[in-house]
């Protein structure tokens, strides 16, 4: 990318970022709000006062669903990063430890892999008593595989490259082969790995708690809003599900647009596109 | 010093085709061994475990008596590579990886034509002759005595590949460094070398 669509592409990726930080803020700030009902103003359309309409207990959909968001976007955040690091470690472990912490680390990835995504989440957040330690939990262990995968075989590859081993030969330390060689190339990997692992960390949170194995009814979150207004879709109260629904979807979409442009930046072979 | 193989075997997995089958050769400081052969027969190969970057299934590779692969620190046998994209760090800029070899001397620097102004560059900005000049700078730091050049100037035109060979041989001369050279072209190993060792005979 040359100099000005490097600038341009930064200064989105601050806005984009600062977007969902405000989210989170908001949420914050709109959480007692959020948990309000009041029979007077039941069932409204969206208006200038309620921009997102209100429920059948007459609370807020703007603040339930700011409330939502940020609740799930901090989820997001807590258990991308911590997969992120198990899958740095694990990927880094069975390239470096030799042949049976491979064997093994493989085998345990491929066995993850194996069992369908969902399934899974919900089998461990039931067991952990659901709630947000049962989804913490449950996107914790079933999200770290594939990053986990490309990060061992970046090191593979690292490991047999000429470079590194040619600074073998000029005298390099192991340490400062590791530094120079090895981190500069893992850390854009593991930086995009791990924004882009939010967007799925929020949509199986919401996923798990639509299909009720996730957060608790009465919190504030998407999953929730949206199983609930399903029964109210059909008496014609569209907003309760359309609002929060777009909302969510504009969450991953500006998440997963971060990730890439992140792995655009950092990576010097696209200095010419 | 004498950069010595005796009996060197290989194959690059087992059961696979024997790459060298009880190869030996032996280089003297100072002295320019040319080494030919059709593609395939090893040359490479050869390279390799001659620079330590591999070991042979049978037979000893080694320096004044001490194998090889066996020396820490800065390998006193340098190896400069067919393809030189490949042996430089693509996220490092050209001062850094000239850096790595230690101080290189000036002189080394100028007379392969080195540019001031390409220090500053990555090396996905410069072309494969120019980044061959800074893989053979690389491998003339201070604690260099033998040199495997692997087809290096392949990628090169007749004047710069002429440059280069002539700076390698005063250089090999004034410091006293062995060099094995490996080439297709007859006429660049007639006018360099003091010997030829042709790898046809060992199969």
């Amino acid at each position: 990318m040359n100099l000005h669509r490097r600038k341009h592409a930064f200064l989105l990726l601050i806005l984009a970022a600062t977007f969902l930080f405000l989210i989170i803020i908001i949420g914050f700030l709109c959480k007692d709000a959020a948990m309000e009902t009041d029979f007077v103003r039941k069932n409204q359309s969206p208006s200038f006062r309620y921009p997102f309409g209100t429920d059948w207990m007459g609370r807020d959909m703007f603040a339930r669903t700011a409330a939502g968001l940020s609740m799930s976007i901090r989820l997001g955040l807590f258990t991308a990063t911590i997969s992120a690091v198990i899958a740095f470690m694990l990927g880094s472990i069975a390239a470096v430890m030799g042949k049976a912490a491979d064997a093994f680390i493989g085998w345990l990835i491929d066995l993850m892999l194996g069992i369908p995504h969902i399934l899974l989440l919900i089998l461990i957040s039931f067991a952990c008593g659901k709630g947000v330690r049962g989804v913490v939990i449950g996107v914790l262990c079933t999200h770290w595989m594939s990053l986990a995968r490309v990060i061992r075989g970046e090191v593979l590859q690292l490991k047999q490259s000429g470079y590194v081993q040619a600074a073998a030969k000029l005298g390099t330390s192991k340490g400062k082969i590791i530094t120079i060689h090895m981190l500069p190339h893992l850390i854009p990997q593991f930086m995009t790995g791990l924004i882009l692992l939010f967007p799925h960390a929020i949509l199986h949170e919401a996923g798990i708690t639509f299909l009720g194995f996730g957060l608790p009814p009465e919190q504030p979150a998407i999953g929730v809003i949206l199983s609930e207004s399903i029964r109210y879709l059909l008496t014609g109260s569209w907003w309760l599900a359309v609002f929060p629904g777009v909302s969510l979807v504009l969450v991953v979409i500006l998440f997963d647009y971060i990730g890439s442009m992140t792995r655009r930046l950092l990576d010097p072979a696209s200095v010419h596109e | 010093m004498v950069l010595k193989g005796e009996e060197l075997s290989f194959r690059y997995q087992s059961g696979g085709r024997q790459i060298l089958n009880h190869v030996s050769l032996s280089i003297e400081s100072g002295e320019i061994v040319g080494l030919c052969a059709p593609s395939g027969f090893g040359k490479t190969t050869l390279c390799k475990i001659l620079g330590g970057y591999a070991e042979p299934d049978s037979g000893t590779a080694s320096l004044e008596g001490k194998s090889i692969r066996s020396y820490r620190g800065y390998c006193p046998v340098q190896m400069i590579w067919q393809h030189p994209e490949l042996v430089i760090n693509p996220r490092l800029k050209m001062s850094q990886v000239l850096a790595e070899a230690g101080d290189i001397d000036e002189h080394v620097i100028t007379n392969l034509g080195i540019e001031t102004e390409w220090m500053s560059r990555y090396p996905i900005e410069l072309s494969g002759g120019e980044l061959q000049r800074f893989c053979i700078a690389r491998a003339l730091g201070e604690g260099t005595r033998f040199i495997l050049a692997d087809e290096i100037t392949t990628m090169l035109d007749l004047i710069t590949q002429a440059q280069i060979w002539n700076f390698l041989k005063t250089e090999s001369m004034e410091r006293n460094i062995g060099m094995l050279v490996v080439s297709h072209s007859g006429e660049l190993l007639d006018k360099l070398c003091s010997r030829r060792i042709d790898m046809q005979a060992f199969s």
